[in-house]
């Protein structure tokens, strides 16, 4: 199996006003895969879709080589998930709760549960109603781990934590990735949070995966442009010549200067400038978060000129 | 009419008297007395048919209904029930000749309570007259029927009174009456009411008062409650003349009459009467069988109904 | 498995449980020691006044099904479900799950009235012709029990769709009654079926009959 989860043509609508449209993303095995997007972009839907919470209109979903929703079960019992929101019955005890859960997990590791407890501080003769947001957060990290899943689903979990829980919840989940060779699939509008750990990112935004690669080359590939003489040139007009790279944005600074925001960047795209008789001043790193908001302006205006034309 | 004006009639009636009144034995002057109550009960009874408020709303056959205006809304559904009992139980017969009249009358305040007139016909005293009470307006119904039930019981005659000693009231539902005499007659301890639940009929005849025992100490007899259940029992046998067959026996034997409504002889009557009784007796404990696996059952279907679901989950 | 959910069960429904077994355990008492002093001198009243006791053991049988089978599938319900879809377990094993550990919670139910029966008939001077039936009460009591729970459940444990459904149903079921009333007054469609369900074989033939801890 090279692949912990994948989609093909995974279409969902949610409303009159949403939709998921022709998802199709490959979350390789073994993967630190952060999934990112706006709010409202998509993501729970998503991540519903993959779980088979929510049956789709069309497409298809397998999660570690099982369909869904056939092999779910069989599925489920290797995957590890924290929702959006508490999902555990509140009338028990966390120790009571750690029972419950570990009698569906044949994997279920007390050793680790214990010394997790500790470390999270959950005293275990507290009601998870009495529980606060960052308490019963660690506790569903904790159900989660302790399962010894190979594939951990995490949607949105640092939402609305302190930053002593996040560190809390981040180490344990490092931790666990450390020593097993299992996927992540975690879901996050905090880009810069994602940026330290994923290895793949897959970007979202009004129900469309915008784009999907490694973390690397999302971030290399990313380059602020500063350049001159780029008044008369039009990137992919037929005037000139088809540009090797992504144009993600352009702005004129002052005088007869221009910042191009490009993506799929390398070195020796430079001879392309020169054939166009513009001048590079400057080439600079977008962090994430940068590259990942001028990539979904671009995606947005491109949307947008696309239901022009259609128009 | 106010009770003054009641008064002077009273004494109107009296100056009618005969002038010259000789000495009369104590029985006749009682005898005299008596009749000049019911005269005066008569009179009262025209008075209050004089009353304005009372209005004739309703006849059927010999049967008048008159109501005041608060009892006109109940007074016609009571009176349909009235003659379905009376058709029932007693062929459409009348407590006195000429037939009778029904009167009800509301209160004058908002309480609720009515008040009963049901008398034969003519108004001359010498016909049946009652009178009742009535707290509430769905208990008039079953008070017109009980009240015209005691009245068709006293019209009989003494014997069958001396007999019945406390009836039933008629409007007692005829299951939980048939019940109550069931449960009477099986957990009955003297010897012949034991004896009559084994099956000998001369045993049920003394337990019901009708003959003497046929063997010594034979116990207890049954009281009104299983009386008034084995009349009621030879009438419905009897169909629309057993009434008057039995009412036509009197003065003789209340067995013989009691054959005569049921139209069967009176062993008959009493072996049916005892077989009906005791098919009531449930023949096994609470829990039947066939109700025991239809129970399984539908819970075997349910639970398969709540397991289905297959994909639909519960989304 | 079972044996979770048997405790997770019990902790939620544990109060209502009890009280149930309480009030199981009490009837057959009340129902037979509050009329027994005066039962020698008038047994067929006495007997009458058992018979409508006999309401409340169908009655309590109903309430006890409905509110186990809410108070089982309440957190579920509140979750959204979202707990029990996530479980590496299929919709129906988990159903099942949750109504084999709500038959454990019946049991006290039906022992508790068991041993209230024959506490109450226990050291009863019957006259003749008089039986007393602990047992066949207890085990009627227990049927009714397991029928009205499966009913209960299967109706708590469904599918927002398939309620919405059953409740369409029900919805246009009433509609065509009132209908026929209009149409054809005296006909009452919605007493028809009410009777055929009652009647042997229908599925709340088993509540009818007689309730009678002491009986003829």
């Amino acid at each position: 199996m090279t692949s912990a989860i994948e989609t093909t043509g995974l279409s969902y609508r949610a409303s009159p006003n949403f939709a998921i449209h022709d998802l199709s993303l490959t979350v390789p095995a073994g993967a630190l895969y952060g999934f990112l997007g706006p709010n409202g972009c998509g993501k729970t839907t998503t991540i519903r879709l993959l779980l088979g919470l929510l049956r789709p209109d069309a497409g298809s979903v397998r999660l570690l080589g099982e369909p869904v929703p056939q092999g779910l079960p069989a599925a489920l019992a290797r995957t590890g998930v924290v929702p959006d929101r508490p999902h555990l019955h509140p009338y028990l005890t966390v120790a009571e709760s750690l029972a419950f859960h570990a009698a569906f997990y044949p994997a279920w590791d007390p050793g680790w549960a214990t010394r997790l407890q500790r470390d999270f501080l959950l005293e275990s003769d507290r009601k998870l109603a009495g529980l606060s947001k960052g308490e019963m957060a660690k506790l569903m990290f904790l159900l989660a781990l302790c399962q010894r899943p190979d594939l951990l689903i995490l949607d949105e979990p640092m939402d609305g934590l302190d930053p002593v829980v996040r560190r809390d919840v981040l180490g344990a989940m490092l931790d666990y990735v450390s020593t097993r060779t299992g996927t992540v699939f975690i879901s996050s509008h905090l880009v810069h949070e994602l940026e330290r750990f994923c290895d793949w990112v897959g970007v979202m935004d009004a129900g469309r995966l915008v784009v999907e690669l490694p973390m690397a080359e999302f971030r290399s590939g990313n380059k602020r442009i500063r350049l001159s003489g780029a008044d008369t040139v039009e990137p992919g007009r037929a005037s000139s010549s088809p540009p090797p790279f992504t144009l993600l944005a352009r702005e004129r600074d002052s005088g007869a200067l221009e910042t191009w925001v490009v993506r799929g960047w390398e070195p020796q795209m430079t001879g392309w400038f020169e054939q166009e008789g513009i001048v590079i001043r400057e080439v600079a790193d977008l962090d994430l978060e940068d590259g990942f908001v001028e990539l979904l302006r671009a995606f947005r205006v491109g949307e947008q000129a696309q239901r022009s034309d259609h128009a | 009419m106010s009770d003054r004006a009641a008064g002077w009639w009273f004494l109107l009636l009296l100056s009618a008297a005969p002038a010259e009144v000789g000495a009369q034995p104590a029985p006749v002057w009682q005898d005299s007395a008596g009749r000049l109550r019911t005269r005066l009960e008569a009179l009262r009874d025209s008075m209050l048919q004089g009353d304005s408020t009372v209005e004739e709303i309703e006849r059927r056959g010999d049967l008048i209904l008159g109501a005041s205006p608060g009892s006109r809304a109940a007074a016609g559904p009571a009176l349909s029930r009235l003659v379905a009992a009376r058709e029932r139980w007693f062929g459409g017969a009348s407590p006195s000749p000429d037939g009778f009249r029904i009167v009800l009358r509301s209160a004058p305040s908002e309480d609720r309570t009515y008040t009963i007139v049901v008398a034969g016909l003519p108004d001359t005293g010498r016909a049946p007259r009652s009178e009742r009470p009535v707290l509430r307006s769905r208990q008039l119904a079953e008070s017109l029927i009980d009240l015209y039930g005691e009245m068709m019981y006293q019209s009989a005659g003494p014997g069958l009174l001396k007999w019945l000693d406390l009836p039933l009231p008629l409007s007692l539902p005829d299951q939980e009456r048939r019940y109550l005499a069931m449960y009477a007659v099986v957990t009955g301890t003297g010897r012949a009411q034991r004896g009559c639940v084994a099956g000998r009929l001369g045993d049920c005849a003394y337990v019901l008062g009708l003959r003497p025992p046929e063997t010594e100490a034979p116990g207890g007899a049954y009281g009104s409650l299983v009386r008034t259940d084995f009349l009621l029992a030879a009438l419905e046998l009897g169909g629309r003349d057993a009434w008057h067959r039995l009412t036509g026996s009197a003065p003789g034997p209340i067995e013989a009459a009691l054959a005569a409504a049921a139209d069967l002889p009176a062993d008959s009557l009493l072996a049916r009467w005892r077989e009906g009784l005791l098919a009531l007796r449930p023949a096994q404990g609470p829990l039947k069988s066939e109700i025991a696996a239809t129970a399984m059952a539908w819970t075997g279907l349910l639970v398969l109904a709540a397991l289905a679901g297959g994909r639909s989950r519960w989304r | 498995m079972l044996e979770a959910m048997i405790r997770i069960q019990w902790k939620a429904c544990r109060h209502v449980a009890i009280a149930l077994a309480v009030a199981a355990g009490a009837l057959p008492i009340v129902s037979v020691r509050v009329g027994w002093r005066g039962a020698e001198a008038n047994l067929p009243r006495f007997l009458t006044e058992l018979q409508l006791w006999g309401f409340f053991y169908p009655a309590l049988a109903a309430v006890a099904a409905v509110a186990l089978a809410a108070v089982i599938w309440l957190s579920d319900r509140r979750g959204h479900h979202l707990y029990a879809l996530l479980l590496p377990v299929p919709r129906w094993r988990y159903v099942l799950l949750r109504y084999l550990a709500g038959l454990v919670l019946l049991l006290p139910i039906g022992l508790a009235l068991w041993l209230g029966a024959v506490a109450a008939t226990s050291g009863l001077d019957l006259p003749p012709g008089i039986r007393v039936f602990p047992h066949a009460l207890a085990a009627k009591f227990a049927l009714a029990l397991l029928l009205l729970f499966g009913i209960a459940f299967a109706a708590a444990s469904a599918s927002p769709r398939a309620t919405g459904i059953g409740f369409r149903v029900l919805g246009l079921f009433l509609a065509v009654h009132v209908a026929v009333i209009l149409l054809r007054p005296g006909t009452n469609l919605l007493w028809t079926v009410v009777t055929a369900l009652g009647v042997w074989p229908g599925p709340l033939a088993p509540l009818g009959g007689r309730w009678m801890l002491i009986d003829v």
